[in-house]
């Protein structure tokens, strides 16, 4: 399965829509695309209602941008993760790490 | 190019389509390397030849097999970095060549693709309990793993054995059963949402019943009269060492049970709770002559396994093989494994399954200074975790009170389960033994300079009856098992209380919940490590099957809708071991000396019976009560309160005449077995006085447990 990365930008936030699935394929791909974005600073919005899986690997890279955007003094939130995909970075022990909101509005006002 | 890039991570070969070159030796197993590339890496004495075999997941034939060029290979290790390998998708095993000479010990056969032992992830069974597709030549499959898990600041809890209550359970049947309401049933996840239960219950310590990974469907069967299908359910079979379970992942068909057993391990750290693990060295899934080729077998059958002169399997186990686990290789592999779990999963201690097994050498003799178990003792990496052997095989060797310790290595007290059962329901000559085993066993440790924490004390365990079958069941039902009842141990030392199995009779059903109490008190009273079994604290019931292996079913699992009678028992179990916790003159580490040495006025522990001060030793009594002096605490922890524990187990009501209590102080009842719920038990600090200071009665198989304290 294929990664469609959608980018818009808004006053204060960088919205990065992420479709489809990410898997260890996909993922430097996905990170040429999306480090920049994190390291930029400010505040990264990834919009996940679209993603329909995230494998190890694409668990590694939201990480990865976490880090990336934490060390630049900025703010990666997750916004909009479907319950699967919740469940899954629940058990694995990835969801502790990261601020998420259920939907997109709420990451922007978060 | 950087200046600092190493021209060692370029290849300098080609084959099958792929870049490689020659690889590390060391670590043994499947490395990811930074960049991406991977470092295989396998041991064999006797192989002449070997391939690496790559599949895409799941798929039966291979994409890719290369051979180790001649000078990929040093010493016996054949090591290849292969590059652009997708590391989520690929699979591998291996094709070794060499002597097909079973007389001589070797079954090298390139027909098969074999695991490797290192295998850190294992597929083919990681969606529990689906059937396999058998016409797939490569049934359990290497994977390969990220081991760059986030532990923040967790790290293994190194809690004092003595102050370990453990718990041994099922990761499956802690919550399959629909009552468990769990998100994730039978999973490593579906555990972790109950760690609040087992906060409430008060244990510190969680022994989980095998989590390498093993096949559920080895030996499996139907059960001919329910239809029943019986699995390898329990686990105790090995099929690698350094993969956990990927069936009991919620995660597992993604390839994260890694990830998901490293959470679980570090919520359980989170909540104080130390996670211990059952390991199986003594044999493994591969069998006897007619068993499948997993992986040893093909890898080197010699070097993995005892054999006898004749090439045939030695079976020390009872299983079919027998680990040859003194060879050196094999003990490196195991040491290898044991600090892997400790170091990547942060595991705070281990139970050896078997562990006696370990101390034969390669031909099946005893040993008397067994170098796998004294370097197991001195490991650096392993320097903290708990060691605790099950010293005894099914091969003869019984070694409890003298499996070689190097002080560090605890054991299953099996003499104090005997003994326990035996005093319980009431068997004349106990009450001498009774009084070794409440106060750590020192008559099998104080000679040789162990402590009462090396006794890991449990009347139940996974193997034989439950608590409750213990007091409802004289003869063990094991026909559900498909073996005609031939199979689980006979010596079960259990009493039915009148009548076999289930029965409304209210009188026999209030006699054995009192049983079971007694059996908690006296389990959380004595000095040494408790073990609980999963379930015992709700009355749980296997229905009088004491060796419920094969049964993926309601008689393995927890069944959480509880009636009164079970709720009762476990308020009564979380009631002692609260005031287990609470007090530490029951739970010193060294041994009771049966003398004041600091002064009291009363030695540490003094023995009494229906006089105070004058047990009755003789073979026909089956009282026992003792007192614990509070000033006698081990160095370090804080002055305690006396306590006083009196044991009836003559079925008729006997008067106790009481020690006096130290000056100051009053006696406190904390429990009596004999009173009807919930006057039985009292949480700590709330003990109500006892109204008569120097006698009082106790019921037939009863138990009183007092404290002294200020009124």
């Amino acid at each position: 399965m294929k990664l469609e990365i959608e980018v818009t930008r808004q006053t204060g936030a960088v919205i990065a829509a992420l479709k489809g699935s990410i898997n260890a394929a996909n993922a430097e791909e996905a990170a040429a695309s999306l480090l920049p974005l994190a390291q930029a600073g400010g505040r990264l919005v990834l919009d996940a209602s679209r993603l329909e899986f995230i494998s190890s690997a694409g668990l590694r890279l939201l990480l990865r941008l976490q880090r990336a955007a934490a060390d630049a003094g900025g703010r990666l939130v997750l916004a909009g993760l479907s319950p699967e995909v919740s469940e899954v970075m629940l058990v694995t022990g990835f969801l502790q790490h990261f601020v998420h909101a259920e939907t997109l509005a709420e990451a922007l006002a978060e | 190019m950087s200046m600092d890039e190493r021209i060692d991570l370029h290849p300098t070969h080609k084959a099958a389509g792929y870049s490689i070159r020659a690889g590390q030796t060391l670590p043994f197993g499947a490395t990811v390397l930074p960049g991406g590339a991977v470092n295989f890496s396998i041991f064999s004495r006797h192989a002449t030849d070997g391939t690496l075999v790559l599949f895409r997941r799941g798929e039966p034939v291979a994409f890719a097999e290369i051979p180790f060029p001649r000078e990929f290979r040093i010493g016996n290790v054949y090591a290849m970095i292969v590059f652009g390998l997708d590391r989520e998708e690929t699979e591998y095993g291996y094709r070794m060549d060499g002597p097909n000479a079973p007389e001589q010990g070797h079954r090298f056969n390139r027909a098969h693709v074999l695991l490797d032992p290192y295998a850190k992830s294992i597929g083919g069974r990681d969606v529990w309990r689906k059937p396999p597709d058998w016409s797939d030549p490569f049934q359990h499959r290497g994977r390969l793993v990220f081991d760059d898990f986030d532990w923040g600041d967790d790290h293994p809890l190194e809690l004092p054995l003595e102050d370990l209550v453990i718990y041994e359970l099922h990761v499956r049947s802690f919550t399959s059963h629909s009552s468990s309401g769990v998100r994730a049933p039978g999973t490593f996840a579906g555990l972790v949402e109950k760690i609040p239960y087992l906060k409430e219950l008060g244990v510190n310590c969680v022994e989980l019943m095998p989590v390498f990974e093993f096949d559920e469907f080895e030996n499996s069967r139907v059960q001919p009269e329910t239809g029943e299908l019986l699995l390898n359910y329990w686990g105790y079979s090995t099929v690698g060492f350094f993969a956990p379970k990927a069936g009991y992942a919620r995660t597992g068909a993604f390839g994260m049970e890694a990830d998901e057993f490293k959470t679980l391990v570090r919520e359980f750290h989170r909540n104080g709770i130390e996670v211990m693990l059952d390991v199986v060295f003594n044999h493994t899934a591969e069998g006897n002559e007619r068993g499948p080729s997993i992986s040893f077998r093909g890898i080197d059958n010699q070097t993995y396994y005892m054999l006898s002169p004749g090439g045939h399997y030695l079976n020390f186990s009872g299983c079919g093989n027998t680990v040859n686990c003194n060879n050196p290789v094999v003990r490196g592999m195991v040491l290898d494994c044991l600090r892997y779990w400790a170091a990547d999963y942060h595991i705070d201690g281990f139970r050896f399954d078997l562990a006696s097994i370990l101390g034969r050498d390669p031909w099946g003799a005893p040993m008397s200074n067994p170098p796998l178990i004294e370097q197991l003792a001195f490991d650096p990496v392993l320097a903290r975790c708990k060691l605790v052997a099950e010293a005894w095989d099914p091969g003869g060797l019984y070694q409890v009170g003298s499996f070689p310790a190097y002080g560090r290595w605890a054991e299953w007290n099996g003499k104090y389960r005997d003994a326990a059962r035996k005093f319980l329901k009431g068997d004349l000559g106990l009450v001498g033994e009774m009084a070794q085993r409440v106060q750590g066993s020192p008559d099998l440790y104080a000679s040789a300079g162990r402590g009462a924490a090396v006794s890991v004390n449990f009347i139940t365990a996974h193997d034989g009856f439950t608590l409750r079958d213990l007091f409802s069941y004289d003869r063990k039902h094991n026909l559900a098992n498909g073996e005609n009842n031939n199979d689980g141990a006979n010596d079960n030392e259990s009493w039915n209380c009148g009548w076999e199995g289930e029965t409304d009779d209210p009188g026999i059903n209030a006699l054995r919940r009192r049983m079971i109490k007694n059996a908690l008190a006296l389990l959380f009273v004595s000095r040494g490590t408790p073990m609980l079994l999963m379930g015992d604290e709700l009355g749980r019931t296997q229905l009088g099957n004491n060796n419920t292996y094969c049964h993926d079913n309601p008689l393995n699992w927890v069944d959480w809708t509880l009636d009164d009678s079970q709720e009762e028992i476990l308020r009564f179990a979380r009631r002692c071991i609260a005031f287990r916790r609470a007090h530490p003159i029951l739970r010193g580490r060294a041994h009771l000396r049966n003398a004041d040495y600091v002064g009291s006025g009363l030695p540490d522990i003094s023995w009494h019976g229906t006089q105070a001060w004058r047990a009755d030793w003789s073979g026909v009594s089956r009282v026992l009560a003792f007192m614990l002096c509070g000033r006698h605490t081990d160095n370090g922890t804080p002055e305690d309160n006396t306590l006083y524990a009196a044991f009836n187990m003559h079925w008729e009501w006997l008067g106790f005449e009481l020690p006096t209590p130290p000056a100051g102080s009053r006696w406190h009842v904390f429990a009596n077995t004999a009173a009807p719920s919930p006057a039985d038990c009292w949480p700590p600090g709330s003990e109500p006085l006892l109204a008569d200071q120097r006698h009082i009665g106790l019921d037939g198989r009863s138990v009183l447990i007092l404290i002294a304290k200020a009124p």
